[in-house]
């Protein structure tokens, strides 16, 4: 009996995990012969072949690039593989034909890396023995949860997988293969010079896309809005399979959303005791309109429910033995209330019952991420979003949008990987269905507002700023403090001011507001700039101020894709400036330049008791531009550049 | 009623609970960790806000024979916020393979809620060490403790075993970013787990510990005990490298029956040891130009293997981080390491006719301090030729066995006959086969950092400046050679935008033409278009230049108000020249027509000239510049900061005042 067991663990080992040792070929001479080659847009690397193969239970993911100069090293940068790949095999080849063979996971190394100019990272992981010359080689395996019972993709996909085929550096194929009987719905996105070969092979279809451009990394680019291939495979079930098509997908949705969305979000919510009396503190003296009344109930469920998607460092630490690993059953409103958290589902979910229980009218925005995908309404994939907003309607007929599951997000702002989006519009009054687009938030919605005041004094200025944000600032500002203690949110503040300037130190700094979105971040800081003994007196407007927009290291020199900024702002900054005895300021131009992108002013002027009151105002009112936009980006931003750097020169009276 | 009795009392328990732990509360703990753990708890964390503080840091070191090193960790820390939530990873650094295992490794987490979590083995992870540019077979050993929360008491136990390629010798640093309660290492233990053999001599050498710890209890080779060992300051620049700076101690178990490693009782053995691991790999393999023992054949193999050969440290085997590859396999890899590079030149050099040694150095990093009692303070290897007679070169040296040409055949940058900048200052111990022979590289041996910048250009009333600007460099002092030779104009373009010039987004850079980086014998020019929207900067009745390549303005060394703590010193030691004309379209005059200046970190002169042409102005613009090493010790510490400030006062002005022309009316 008990080699019995043993035989059929040692066949479930061996069919789960379809890799095995020495599969990979001999590197042939050309491969090493591939070299940078400018005509062939060839810079760093070469990756040889991606390969994407769906199987019944899981996905097998092969990886080959050629690797000829020290910028090609990130192209086998990694990013982080999901909880449940195993199988790993992979070699780091040398042209002296030295092997560097690694199987397991702890093989590769970590690496973290900042985006842009949120304080976002992301972490990639790096094979070993990575050089400037070398075949990097590897494949792994993400088998599907429950062996494929339920869906034949990973658990992180759930029903639905879509792929950009493309990679940072030119591929030369990507492949991607099926079962001929696979059992999820599959379809492809050509581009106009890229359309896939298909054949088959030992009972798969094949697709090749061959000659794929590298997908570069280009300052306010966009990669889903690219001219790249893509694939998707997903579930369609039985019920959606006849639904036609033929109007553009009207009545595939509508189906849907009265089969599927009515149900997960209103009828199967469970809701008891527990749900009706935090119903009734949550209401309790909310009043005006309809749109306002739904902006305090955001607030206050999240002051009153923990969002566990995002917790803080307290709440992580502080969860129980017993409580790690528990699942968090979303629709179980009773239990949300009882236990008072729940996950960024569970507060989708909480926060539409607590507006339609009350008699609100809802609508919900079913919404995808423009950094993983576009919406396509006439693709029949319900598993094509990433998040839900619930609107209401506005007194002026327009809608306040409110994402329920981002924590401490203040109501009315729409994350800027939505704006101007395509959505599915659901009026939840009779589930009736339409596709809309979601609103680019104006300019003034956006807001970071800056009051310095200095004093000038011996060897020093002495100065100190206020901060206030409104809309996304103010989200992002959040996002950088709200997991920490108060503490720790005035010593990131200081450290992150002290690096912006290497000679500033600041005494005293205070973030307000940071830790349960019932008021708006803002926060206060004071120090001092040391400054040289000069001819005249330099006066640093703005010091530790940062730029209206994220400047990127590199600037390339032509460009081919859409501007995309992702959020329209407003930053002013003021500064007052006491200038001190024995000197005087002589006036200074003003700067006042405008384009398609904006609008940028520097304003000075002198005041009564010897004060210069400087105004640096940057107005982005373009959040999507095409390629020839370039130029007037450049020059815009370097308006921004110009005007921030402006300093005050004051000249000692003779 | 007795309800309300028991919710009292259960109050009040609960109470003092919160205030004062229950007094087996330390029993979770390992014995070994409870006193220091009840020591630290009844007294304040160090001032200065600490993240954690590390309550003890003990390392017991032992010798097992055969090269074998036994290390037995024990660390207790405290977190105090939630950014030490990281203390809860334990991190053993280790070369990996055969030459170093992790034996043992615990770890405790006791919360503030006195629950206790330990070591999950999953928790547990090897990884390639990938703080190096290139690929090493080095590891590194995390053990990342679960549900570290503030407030949590974390402690670890570790027992490594390495036989480590260069022989039983352990630097342990002592300082780190966070304050230590107590700092213990002991060597030898006679009751412990673990026990040196009495034939082992056991030596312990402290280093740098006179400013830092001079109360430490210390016995002589056997322990060093250290209380209150303050955290690292943060945020000072412009000091010596920490390795020539901070507190170390050295253990060296002394192994007469070893025969696999060095045995480090006094230079020479480590330096015979090298001379013998090399000699064998040391042979010509014929691949470089054939020819006789003369300065001719030695360029004409420089140049073979500046174009031929690359820098690249693949070590896949702990051992190679000691000893080099064999002179053919470099040949026919076509990299190698400094080891592997040196020893190929060497094989090369032994076809003419020379003969060599191998030469342990330290570059990028401090310098070798040549003390009494020999440390393991090497991370570069040379070649050294024998000389007859002398061939004229800067790098030849006179010592008591005989005349050296010293070569580092991994900076191909720097010609034949030079050692680069690197070099200055340093110590070389060259690995002959009966010892060690130390040299103090002189100062005529450094082919100096020379970098002259040249700029002809017009300016519009726009403020646009466009004109060539043009890059002269000696050896690699900016990295324009390195970046040519890596990939060509593109990466000499992204160096020159990303490292030496601060263009705006609409400025342009275009690269016209770059010399060879491999021709030594004249400095390589690179020449390039600039266009600068806001080259000029116009107003107050002043036009001000673009400080093009001026990489001359001292950082910030020190925070106001906040006491030095290390010395001051600047080692940098360039030569910088700046030639331009520039075609105003004012008529001008300079408002710094001259200027001559010194300070301890530099020494210039300036002259700035504006002649009528046309309407406008041409300007004729002169500055030399030459950086001076200077150091300031820790009595005059607060001293060199001040003369750092001033120094930055006396750059700022010639930046500000130099560029600077009054428009005349």
């Amino acid at each position: 009996m008990r080699n019995y067991f043993i035989a059929i663990c040692m066949a479930v080992a061996f069919f789960s995990a379809p890799l095995h040792a020495g599969y990979w070929s001999p590197i042939s001479a050309d491969v090493w012969a591939i070299q940078e080659d400018p005509s062939k847009n060839l810079k760093g690397a070469l990756v040889l072949e991606h390969r994407i193969s769906f199987k019944p239970n899981g996905i097998e993911f092969r990886y080959r690039v050629r690797i000829f100069g020290e910028s090609g090293k990130s192209a086998a940068e990694f990013s982080s593989f999901p909880d449940g790949a195993e199988a790993f095999d992979g070699r780091t080849v040398y042209p002296d034909g030295k092997v560097l063979v690694f199987n397991q996971r702890k093989d590769f190394a970590t690496k973290s890396i900042s985006i842009g100019d949120s304080s976002e990272k992301r972490t990639v992981v790096i094979p070993p023995g990575v050089t400037g010359d070398c075949v990097v080689e590897l494949r792994w395996w993400e088998p599907a949860s429950e062996r494929g019972k339920y869906s034949p993709l990973p658990k992180r996909m759930g029903y639905s997988a879509y792929l950009q085929l493309a990679n940072h550096f030119p591929t030369r194929a990507y492949v991607v293969e099926l079962p001929m009987d696979y059992r999820f719905v599959q379809t492809y996105f050509p581009t106009r010079s890229i359309r896939p070969e298909v054949s088959t092979s030992g009972g798969a279809r094949v697709y090749t896309f061959r000659d794929i451009p590298a997908m570069e990394s280009i300052p306010y680019g966009f990669e889903t809005a690219r001219e790249f291939p893509a694939f998707s495979v997903f579930f369609l079930p039985t019920d959606l399979t006849g639904i036609s098509l033929s109007d553009g997908g009207k009545e595939f949705w509508t189906f849907v959303a009265l089969r599927y969305f009515k149900p997960y979000f209103q009828e199967k919510a469970k809701k008891g005791k527990a749900y009706t009396a935090l119903f009734d503190e949550l209401w309790a003296g909310v009043e005006g309109n309809p749109a306002d009344q739904a902006a305090q109930i955001k607030i206050r469920m999240d002051a009153r429910i923990k969002n566990l998607s995002s917790p803080t460092y307290a709440e992580e630490g502080g969860r129980k033995r017993d409580e790690i690993g528990e699942e968090i059953k979303s629709q179980d409103l009773d239990e949300t209330a009882r236990r008072g958290s729940t996950d960024d589902s569970g507060m989708t979910l909480l926060y539409l019952n607590l507006l339609q229980d009350k008699g609100l009218r809802t609508k919900i925005a079913m919404v995808s991420n423009l950094e993983d995908r576009l919406f396509r309404f006439e693709c029949p994939n319900i598993y094509q979003f990433n998040s839900e907003l619930v609107g209401v309607e506005e007194s002026n007929g327009t809608m306040r949008w409110v994402e329920p599951g981002r924590r401490y997000a203040q109501p009315g702002i729409i994350h800027p990987n939505y704006q101007g989006t395509q959505a599915l519009l659901i009026d939840t009054k009779d589930w009736s269905v339409s596709q809309f687009k979601m609103p680019i938030q104006p300019s003034k919605t956006n807001l970071r507002k800056f009051s310095v005041d200095i004093v000038p004094s011996e060897g020093m200025d002495q100065f100190s700023i206020k901060a206030s944000f409104a809309g996304i600032p103010e989200y992002y500002e959040r996002r950088r403090f709200m997991a920490l203690e108060p503490k720790e949110q005035n010593r990131t503040l200081k450290e992150l001011l002290e690096s912006r300037l290497k000679s500033a130190s600041f005494s005293r700094v205070e973030v307000k507001g940071a830790k349960d979105g019932k008021e708006l971040v803002t926060w206060e800081a004071e120090g001092s700039l040391e400054r040289e003994e000069t001819r005249q007196r330099e006066v640093v407007p703005f010091p530790t101020i940062p730029y209206a927009m994220f400047f990127p290291d590199e600037w390339p020199a032509a460009r081919k894709d859409l501007i995309l900024i992702p959020y329209k702002r407003v930053q002013e900054s003021t500064s007052i400036i006491h200038v001190p005895e024995g000197w005087a300021w002589d006036g200074a131009p003003s700067f006042d330049h405008e384009n398609r992108f904006g609008r940028v002013q520097w304003l000075a002027e002198k005041q009564e008791g010897n004060i210069v009151k400087i105004v640096l105002r940057v107005e982005v009112d373009s959040q999507l531009q095409d390629a020839y936009s370039y130029e007037p980006l450049k020059l815009f931003m370097g308006w921004i550049r110009q005007a921030s750097n402006r300093t005050l020169m004051l000249k000692k009276i003779q | 009623m007795r309800c309300l009795s028991i919710c009292f009392l259960l109050l009040i328990s609960l109470g003092a609970q919160g205030a004062t732990p229950p007094l087996d509360w330390l029993q979770p703990l390992p014995e070994w960790a409870r006193p220091h753990v009840r020591a630290a708890s009844q007294e304040a964390p160090p001032a200065g806000d600490p993240d954690a503080w590390v309550v003890l840091d003990r390392t017991e070191v032992g010798y097992g024979g055969a090269n074998e090193i036994w290390t037995h960790r024990y660390r207790v820390v405290q977190i105090l916020s939630e950014r030490g939530i990281e203390e809860g990873t334990f991190r053993i650094s280790g070369l990996g393979g055969k030459a170093s295992k992790v034996k043992k490794l615990k770890g405790w987490n006791l919360r503030p809620n006195m629950e206790l979590v330990k070591l999950d083995q999953d928790s547990v992870v090897s990884v390639e060490d990938v703080g190096s540019e290139e690929f090493s077979r080095s590891t590194l050993t995390a053990a990342i403790l679960p549900r570290v929360v503030k407030g949590s008491w974390v402690a670890f136990e570790s027992v490594q075993v390495a036989r480590l390629p260069f022989g039983p010798i352990d630097r342990s640093q002592i300082m780190e970013w966070l304050p230590i309660r107590t700092w213990e290492m002991e060597t030898g233990m006679k009751n412990g787990w673990f026990s040196t053999p009495k034939s082992i001599d056991i030596k312990m050498d402290l280093l740098h510990f006179n400013h830092f710890f001079p109360q430490a209890q210390v016995q002589s080779g056997q322990s060093v005990k250290i209380a209150n060992v303050p955290a690292l300051p943060k945020g000072e620049g412009a000091h010596p490298h920490f390795s020539n700076l901070l507190p170390s101690v050295v253990v060296r178990f002394l192994d007469p029956q070893l025969t696999e490693a060095p045995i480090w009782a006094t230079w020479d053995g480590p330096a015979a040891w090298c001379a013998k691991a090399y000699a064998p790999r040391i042979h010509p393999v014929g691949a470089a130009p054939s020819g006789g023992a003369d300065l001719a054949s030695l360029r004409a193999l420089w140049a073979w293997m500046g174009r031929e050969l690359s820098y690249k440290a693949v070590y896949l085997t702990p051992e190679r981080g000691w000893i080099p590859e064999d002179a053919s396999e470099v040949y026919r890899k076509r990299f190698g390491d400094c080891k592997d590079l040196s020893c190929f030149f060497l094989g090369e050099a032994q076809g003419l006719g020379f003969k060599g040694a191998p030469a342990l150095a330290r570059i990028m990093g401090g310098r070798v301090e040549v003390t009494t009692e020999p440390i393991n303070g090497f991370n570069h290897v040379i070649a050294a030729l024998r000389l007859e007679k002398s061939l004229g070169l800067p790098a030849e040296v006179e010592t008591p066995k005989g005349r050296f040409l010293l070569v580092d055949a991994t900076d191909s940058f720097t010609p034949i006959g030079y050692l680069g900048d690197a070099h200055r200052g340093g110590n070389i111990m060259l690995c002959l086969p009966d010892g060690a022979l130390w040299i103090k590289v002189p100062d005529t041996a450094i082919q100096q950092r020379r970098v002259e910048v040249s700029l002809e250009a017009a300016g519009r009333t726009s403020g646009m400046l466009e004109g060539t600007l043009t890059f002269v460099e000696t050896a690699d002092a900016w990295g324009l050679r390195a970046s040519a030779r890596r990939e060509g104009k593109t990466a000499l373009r992204e160096h020159i935008l990303s490292r030496l010039l601060d263009l705006p987004p609409t400025g342009q850079l275009e690269i016209l033409s770059f010399g060879d980086p491999l021709e030594l014998d004249h400095p390589m020019e690179v020449r390039t278009r600039v266009k600068h929207p806001q080259g000029l900067r116009i107003g107050g009745g002043e036009v001000t230049l673009e400080s093009f390549g001026w990489r001359i303005f001292p950082g910030v060394i020190q925070k106001p108000g906040i006491a030095r703590a290390y010395p001051v010193e600047n080692d940098a030691m360039e030569t910088f020249a700046y030639r331009a004309k520039v075609a105003l379209p004012y008529s001008v005059s300079p408002l710094l027509p001259e200027k001559k200046a010194a300070s301890p970190f530099r020494r210039f002169s300036w002259k700035a000239e504006a002649r009528p042409e046309g309407a406008g102005s041409l300007l004729t613009l002169s500055l030399d510049h030459q950086s001076l090493p200077a150091f300031f010790g820790y009595e005059q510490r607060e001293q060199g900061v001040q003369e750092w400030k001033k120094d930055r006062s006396l750059v700022k002005n010639l930046v500000n005042d130099g560029l600077a022309f009054k428009i005349q009316p």
